[in-house]
């Protein structure tokens, strides 16, 4: 089903810990709210659990206004933090608690328990109570006890945090399997960017109770709308370079330090005026080692001095002395170059992103 | 449903605690005898009350019980559970002795220290049965020490809790603090009192707290063992107020000696409850 | 350095075992008198061993010592003191385990008031209560009787079960009300399914802590005990004060040892409940 938050605003007496968000997904979208800790993300889900009135804006759900609608009728599940499993009922029974609160028949329960059980693959833990589980047990459990309702919208709150890395690989995969199968609209809450870059169909970054910006995964990544997206997106930190917006001859470009990079190929939205203050960012992974690609029209030359290195298994982080400040590459192999070696670079323009270093907008 | 289900609760806040505590407030200021009367006379019951030398001697009391009784309970509560803690074998059966009279009513106890420190049953019998005809101890009928038997039962009574306050603090010490400590050669006992009591602030201000309000409170033990006497010597304010109530009939008087024993508690717990908060801030 | 140890040790057990007279003394002394008849009491040292075990003060302490003018025993006052603290228990639970869960889970500025409200004033000296608890009785004709009791424990038990349950809940992660929320559970249901079932442990500690608080009640017991009917503290204070005729020790001493059995036998069975009753309610109120 869909989901429309119009304008949503929440505080707490004076605090505002959510305004203006705008939020539209169609049914069967994966939605991820993105952000750190703190910035509103969770209190948004609770919002449109109905676990805490909005303070203001409109909450829809398949068209229907929802702010004065309980909870319980929202009809929506959500898997919590802590999975929140009824430590005395036995897994069966922590699923079919909500069925048995509608009043559904024995039966009827049984049969809808036996299903979800089947579908998850737990069958054989029915029998059980909370404590004897593992985590990703738990977790399904939780996710069994969403499933069970039927609900127009799963709510996900960082359904992952208390598993371990390796199964945390694995229950991606899965859920991202369970959302195709189902069909449902999902709604995840998480801090972890590599979640909503995998799951999501649609991602929406929040920092101190706003969305930064709302989009596809691959939009957020490659097209960030302002500074705060481009730095917080990307599993090694954008580069940025702060410079003024000039023209050697008539190449336009950015001149940081005493190098002037062009941005012919780059499609401004709102062209700067000469002499006003940008930022450049670019992504580790969009600079090469010289002699690993060939260059094109958007590549530029650099050669630099190694100041820093780091093998993180198959790639390896090396960081440069660029006018003054430390250029980060990502090198697509197991080569570490010597620390103060001199080494030539190609950066891909291709895919780098313009900001007013005032607005910190994307231009 | 939540107020509702609240209401019986606040009827007992409002009604049965704060409301109750205000009307004896109210009386303390009454011309009440026998009965509860309304007529205002001002401080007048007061005047009556700090008049009697009685009130001065059961005054007087809760504080020499008090400071020892806190004094004697908050040592021995300590050093029985740095004991209890270097112990291996029976811990158990030694906490519990310590322990057991903790529930037993102060009645009873009281009941039971009349027996043992009855002059013509008791200790002064047993040593004089064995052998030393002069030994004197009869603190129960004295003016002077009887308040000092009361003491020795409610310590008796109250020590037990305050071990195993303390007992559980030590133990809940981070135990690298131990393997630490003996790298550096700390001695043990050094190790408890500069390194793992100072860090039982809370533990300390618990079991003071627990025992003052004991003390305020102490009625029961007083009237088991020695019903106040000889005389009124070991009387204490709570006792005190009972009696001016029930069987005096001096009912505003009565009234204006329990709001001085709030006042009293009021006195000691604020500095406390101030600097508590300040130290929050 | 291995004999120092051993000395240390024994000096260790030495002091343990001499505290450990101090507080066995009394009981021992009490017990030991309550096995004697009369003449023996009077003749042999309050330490020393009966020469001859009897049950008879024991026997008679029970049904047939007298309080005044009634030969009854403390039997009557016994049961009385039960079917008083029965229901207070029940009671204070009751409403001290909702409020708790209230304060604790449904969290309003009104509720944190009432505790704030109830917290203090569980502080407040009982003696402050006495008159215009007396009025109240009166007014409500149940002055001097089992009723009166029963509603005077309850009042004043529910702030400590209130105290002891909203603690408790405080630590039961709010999610799992949530999650019951969101699966359509209501205020009661929650209450009964979720919170209730993971409550032994506390309820253990509350009927515990309230029942020794009833049964070893003296102040209201005085004041406000029904006449031949007075909870038991009151009623063995009374038998052993009480100045008709000889006093007969063994009697007395039995009697007092009849009303600590219940709570000694509670202490020595579920100990662990009431320590944890005492400090924890202590440590976080």
């Amino acid at each position: 089903m869909s989901l429309e938050l119009n304008n949503i605003s929440k505080s707490f007496g004076a605090v505002n810990v959510l305004s203006d968000i705008n939020i539209t997904i169609e049914e069967g979208d994966f939605l991820v709210l993105l952000g750190a800790s703190g910035c509103g993300k969770s209190t948004l889900l609770n919002c449109i659990a109905g676990l805490e009135d909005v303070s203001g804006g409109e909450l829809k759900i398949n068209g229907v206004r929802v702010n004065e609608v309980d909870a319980s009728d929202r009809n929506v599940a959500m898997v919590f933090q802590s999975y929140a499993l009824y430590p005395t009922m036995k897994v069966e029974r922590n699923i079919s608690f909500a069925l048995e609160c509608q009043g559904v028949p024995k039966a009827e329960r049984k049969e809808a328990v036996h299903r979800v059980a089947e579908l998850l693959h737990i069958s054989e833990l029915l029998d059980r109570k909370p404590g004897q589980l593992s985590g990703g047990q738990r977790q399904r459990v939780a996710i069994g006890r969403a499933l069970v309702r039927n609900p127009a919208i799963f709510l996900l709150d960082e359904p992952m945090s208390n598993l371990d890395a390796k199964l945390r690989n694995k229950m991606r995969s899965e859920l991202r399997d369970l959302h195709r199968e189902l069909g449902a609209t999902f709604v995840l809450v998480t801090h972890d960017q590599i979640e909503a870059m995998s799951m999501a169909t649609k991602v929406a970054v929040l920092d101190q109770g706003r969305v930064q910006q709302f989009g596809t995964p691959f939009e957020i990544y490659h097209r960030p709308e302002n500074l705060f997206v481009a730095a917080f997106v990307g599993q090694t930190k954008m580069n940025f370079f702060n410079g003024e917006f000039t023209s050697v001859g008539d190449i336009q470009g950015i001149k940081v330090g005493d190098t002037h990079i062009p941005l012919t190929a780059y499609s401004f939205e709102h062209e700067p005026k000469p002499g006003q203050e940008i930022v450049l960012g670019i992504r580790p992974e969009d600079i090469y080692e010289a002699e690993t690609i060939t260059p094109s029209a958007n590549s530029f030359a650099l050669e630099l001095k190694v100041s820093a290195r780091e093998l993180t298994g198959g790639d390896t982080n090396v960081g440069f002395d660029f006018e003054g400040e430390t250029l980060r590459c990502r090198y697509k192999s197991a080569r570490m170059p010597a620390i103060g070696s001199k080494q030539k670079l190609l950066m891909d323009l291709d895919n780098c992103a313009v900001f007013d270093a005032s607005s910190e907008l994307r231009i | 449903m939540a107020w509702l289900v609240l209401l019986p609760c606040a009827v007992v806040a409002l009604y049965f605690i704060w409301g109750f505590g205000a009307y004896t407030v109210f009386l303390s200021f009454t011309k009440s005898s026998f009965l509860p009367n309304h007529q205002v006379v001002g401080f007048a019951q007061f005047a009556a009350l700090f008049d009697d030398p009685r009130w001065w001697v059961a005054y007087r009391n809760m504080f020499i019980f008090g400071g020892l009784y806190l004094f004697s309970c908050v040592i021995m509560g300590i050093v029985l559970a740095i004991l209890l803690d270097r112990v291996t074998v029976g811990e158990t059966i030694f906490r519990t002795l310590y322990l057991y009279p903790m529930s037993l009513s102060l009645v009873v106890t009281g009941l039971a220290w009349q027996w043992l420190l009855n002059p013509t049953s008791g200790v002064q019998q047993i040593m004089r049965d064995s052998g030393f005809e002069d030994f004197a101890f009869n603190w129960l009928a004295s003016q002077d020490y009887a308040i000092f038997t009361i003491v020795f039962a409610a310590v008796w009574h109250g020590t037990g809790l305050i071990m195993i306050l303390f007992l559980s603090g030590i133990k809940s010490v981070d135990g690298e603090i131990w393997k630490a400590a003996r790298i550096d050669r700390v001695p043990t006992w050094r190790v408890y009192f500069n390194i793992i009591l100072p860090q039982l602030r809370t533990t300390l201000l618990t079991a003071v707290m627990l025992l003052g309000f004991q003390v305020v409170r102490s009625f029961d033990i007083v009237v088991a063992l020695t019903n106040g006497g000889p005389g009124f010597a070991s009387d204490v304010p709570a006792r005190y107020v009972f009696e001016y109530f029930f069987q005096r009939g001096k009912i505003g008087q009565g009234a204006a000696g329990a709001v001085i024993m709030v006042a009293t508690m009021i006195m000691i717990v604020l500095p406390y409850l101030i600097f508590e908060v300040r130290r929050k801030d | 350095m291995l004999k120092q140890r051993t000395l240390k040790t024994a000096f260790l057990y030495a002091v343990l075992f001499l505290v450990a007279l101090y507080f066995i003394a009394p009981l021992y002394v009490m017990l030991v008198a309550s096995f004697k008849t009369l003449t023996e009491i009077r003749n042999s040292s309050i330490i020393a061993l009966p020469s001859e075990w009897t049950l008879d003060a024991w026997k008679k302490a029970w049904d047939g010592a007298c309080t005044g003018m009634e030969c009854t025993g403390i039997k009557p006052y016994f049961i009385a003191t039960f079917e008083i603290a029965v229901p207070s228990v029940i009671l204070a639970i009751l409403f001290g385990s909702l409020n708790g869960y209230v304060m604790a889970k449904w969290r309003t500025k009104a509720a944190d008031f009432l505790f704030a409200a109830l917290l203090i004033g569980s502080f407040i000296p009982l003696q402050l209560f006495l008159i215009p608890l007396a009025i109240t009785l009166r007014e409500l004709d149940i002055f001097g009787t089992t009723v009166g009791l029963i509603l005077i424990h309850t009042v004043y038990g529910i702030p400590l079960t209130t105290m002891l349950f909203r603690n408790y809940y405080v630590n039961i992660p709010d999610e799992l009300v949530k999650a019951a929320i969101m699966d359509g559970a209501g205020f009661f249901k929650i209450f009964f399914n979720i919170i209730l079932p993971l409550s032994p442990s506390i309820l253990m500690v509350s009927v515990i802590l309230v029942f020794a608080g009833v049964y070893n009640d003296f102040l209201f017991a005085l004041t406000f005990g029904e006449t031949g009917k007075k909870p038991i503290m009151a009623a063995v204070q009374n038998i052993v004060s009480s100045s008709y005729g000889v006093k007969e020790y063994n009697l007395n001493i039995a009697a007092v040892m009849i009303s600590a059995l219940p709570t000694l036998l509670l202490f020595l069975v579920a100990g662990r409940f009431f320590v944890r009753g005492l400090t924890q309610g202590a440590v976080k109120g």
